[in-house]
């Protein structure tokens, strides 16, 4: 299947697709809350990387570009959509868990539908932080902002969760990562 | 769940994703999105142009010789080595003096679909449009020499709010550009840029046609302003309009991204033509034919309701993709052709594309009009070749000096297999395609003929 007339680039593309692309989906399914849209979402964001391969390949960090191009993409299509899904049916207790694992496995799953209702960006920049561990440099080097944007994305997008789980608001700055408290 | 937030939250975000399902093959997936993705950029650049991309016919693919010189005006425009690179050029535009605008749209470009590397050539409001040209430099396997991509809004918008309208290839040569915003209210806007103010442009309305198919336009010279023009045309009328740039390569084609609304649902002509048995084995629906129309209407800029509709043949041309050609008639009683293919890819997943749009055929054609097509790949010598020929039981190709490249007997109205690329490239305006009906009678279909290479004019491509 040759893409591009430098067959060492179609290789080592193809093994970049290989090697990363359950990595990549993990991160889009954290972007999307949705399998089928998350493999969408990475396809296309290969699709795009593959058309600047030669040029991104030479920067040592194609996997920053494609994660750049998949947080854009969903934005852009949680925009262009609008749609919010119903996320708030509840998964069945599951039988044999005692009371207490049932009821932290009910607020974990809170925990997570509130992370979807985040607005796209502010979701990536959680995704980033505390899924991909990613220094505040890098997550706004993906985000293509300041490391003070990322400060407050990342603060706002904690409040509003502790707001929606009904959580007493954090007293005291953490990490770094709590300037800016408005939601 | 713990009271730390933060460390939940990893928590929970670790257990969601490693409940994500493995895709079966990767590569599959993405080698099969890199192919749809070029398809429709190329369906949609071109618009009828479509044709030449797929059958390869007037374009000059990446490493392929230029293409023989015509005796026309437009000739001149076209084939010559690509000038200075277009993302050199400075900004223009009504809103090219305001600079928050302009950060604010860079980093609404950078962020957005077009392309990480485009640039900002046009910012302005003409008429009821704010329009941005933008340009990706060139180096794109998809894209060799660039692509310039329009975005649009109503007027005054705020630079988020402009969207992604289309994305269309620089041709070698090329060195202008002329786009059009999506309709507003009637009408719509378009751009007209040349790389500085020894440019100069004319403009003609939609063609009309002779008997053979062949359109024929009358021009009109648009003012051009530090190399600039721009202005507003009814939204009917903007589509099929051919711009003539001169500058130091110029440019010479459609107002890229022109389109006119045509209304959803099935019209009457395409229920009709759908109901009525076509030669190829597998029935066109309704709606297949409904869309072929529509986008035929569109791109034309012709009612649908105004069309007859008769289709050609519906069959598979190999074991994965599908074709249906489709005749329109129109009441003056000019001639056009459409072409769609579709295929299905092993996991479900799908893409159709548009060979050619409306190409205009003679007035005298009929159901049995043949066509033909290439899907050339760039690193291929040989290229695989599709024929569609109703009623026909044999087919060949041959080449301008007469050598014969295919001969292949017609199942079902449909042949197809392989050429090898001819010497200086994907070049097909000098084949012809010799049908063969069944009492032997053999019908030439000469590729080249008294054409200008008008946009529109899509008649010498089999």
């Amino acid at each position: 299947l040759p893409f591009h007339a430098d067959k060492a680039a179609d290789e080592e593309f193809r093994a970049f697709v290989v090697a990363r692309w359950p990595s990549l989906l993990r991160t889009a399914y954290l972007l999307t809350g949705d399998h089928g849209h998350a493999e969408d979402l990475v396809q296309n964001a290969l699709v795009r990387t593959h058309r600047h391969w030669r040029r991104i390949e030479r920067t040592d960090a194609p996997e920053v570009f494609v994660r750049k191009v998949m947080v854009n993409l969903n934005s852009s299509r949680w925009r262009r959509s609008r749609l919010r899904e119903d996320l708030t049916d509840l998964p069945p207790d599951r039988p044999g868990h005692r009371r207490d694992d049932v009821a932290d496995y009910d607020r974990r799953d809170e925990l997570w539908q509130s992370v979807l209702t985040l607005p796209p960006r502010m979701r990536a920049t959680l995704v980033l932080r505390y899924f991909e561990d990613l220094p505040e440099a890098e997550v706004a080097r993906v985000m293509g902002c300041s490391v003070g944007s990322v400060k407050t994305q990342t603060s706002r997008g904690l409040e509003r969760l502790r707001s929606r789980l009904g959580l007493a608001a954090e007293p005291a700055t953490t990490a770094g990562t709590t300037q800016g408290s408005q939601a | 769940m713990s009271a730390d937030l933060e460390s939940d939250l990893r928590d929970v975000l670790t257990d969601r994703a490693g409940d994500v399902r493995p895709t079966p093959d990767p590569w599959q997936r993405t080698s099969a999105g890199i192919r749809a993705a070029r398809r429709r950029r190329a369906a949609v650049a071109g618009g009828v142009l479509a044709a030449a991309v797929f059958a390869g016919a007037a374009l000059v693919l990446p490493g392929d010789s230029e293409p023989p010189p015509r005796p026309t005006v437009a000739s001149e425009f076209l084939g010559r080595t690509a000038g200075p690179d277009m993302a050199t050029w400075p900004v223009r535009g009504s809103l090219s003096g305001d600079q928050a605008f302009l950060r604010a749209l860079d980093a609404h470009v950078q962020r957005s679909v077009v392309d990480m590397f485009a640039r900002v050539v046009y910012a302005g409001d003409v008429g009821a449009s704010r329009i941005v040209v933008a340009v990706t430099p060139s180096g794109d396997p998809d894209f060799p020499d660039g692509s310039v991509a329009i975005l649009a809004a109503p007027r005054g918008a705020a630079a988020a709010s402009l969207e992604t309208t289309g994305q269309f290839p620089v041709e070698p040569g090329q060195e202008a550009v002329a786009v059009a915003a999506p309709p507003r209210g009637g009408s719509t806007s378009y751009v007209v840029l040349a790389p500085s103010k020894r440019g100069f442009a004319d403009m003609s309305a939609r063609p009309t046609y002779d008997d053979s198919g062949v359109p024929l336009r009358t021009w009109r010279p648009l003012p051009m302003v530090n190399g600039v023009t721009a202005g507003e045309l009814p939204a009917s009328e903007a589509v099929g309009v051919r711009v003539r740039v001169t500058a130091a390569a110029g440019y010479d084609g459609p107002l890229a991204g022109a389109y006119v609304d045509v209304p959803e649902g099935v019209p009457p002509s395409a229920a009709a033509a759908a109901s009525r048995p076509a030669p190829g084995g597998t029935a066109a629906t309704p709606e297949q034919v409904a869309d072929i129309l529509r986008l035929f209407a569109g791109t034309h800029g012709v009612r649908a309701e105004d069309a007859d509709v008769t289709v050609q043949w519906s069959g598979s041309v190999t074991d994965t993709r599908r074709a249906v050609l489709v005749l329109f008639r129109l009441s003056d009683g000019a001639a056009f052709q459409s072409l769609r293919v579709g295929e299905e890819g092993p996991d479900s997943s799908g893409s159709q594309w548009d060979v050619f749009v409306g190409r205009p055929l003679p007035r005298s054609a009929t159901a049995a009009y043949p066509a033909m097509w290439l899907d050339p790949e760039p690193e291929s010598r040989r290229a695989p070749l599709f024929v569609i020929a109703p009623g026909a039981t044999a087919v060949s190709v041959v080449d301008g000096a007469g050598r014969s490249l295919y001969d292949a007997t017609v199942r079902d109205g449909q042949a197809s297999g392989a050429v090898d690329r001819p010497d200086g490239g994907w070049l097909v305006r000098e084949w012809t395609l010799r049908t063969q009906a069944a009492e032997g009678s053999e019908t030439s279909w000469p590729t080249h003929g008294a054409y200008d290479d008008d946009p529109l004019d899509l008649h010498p491509f089999l």
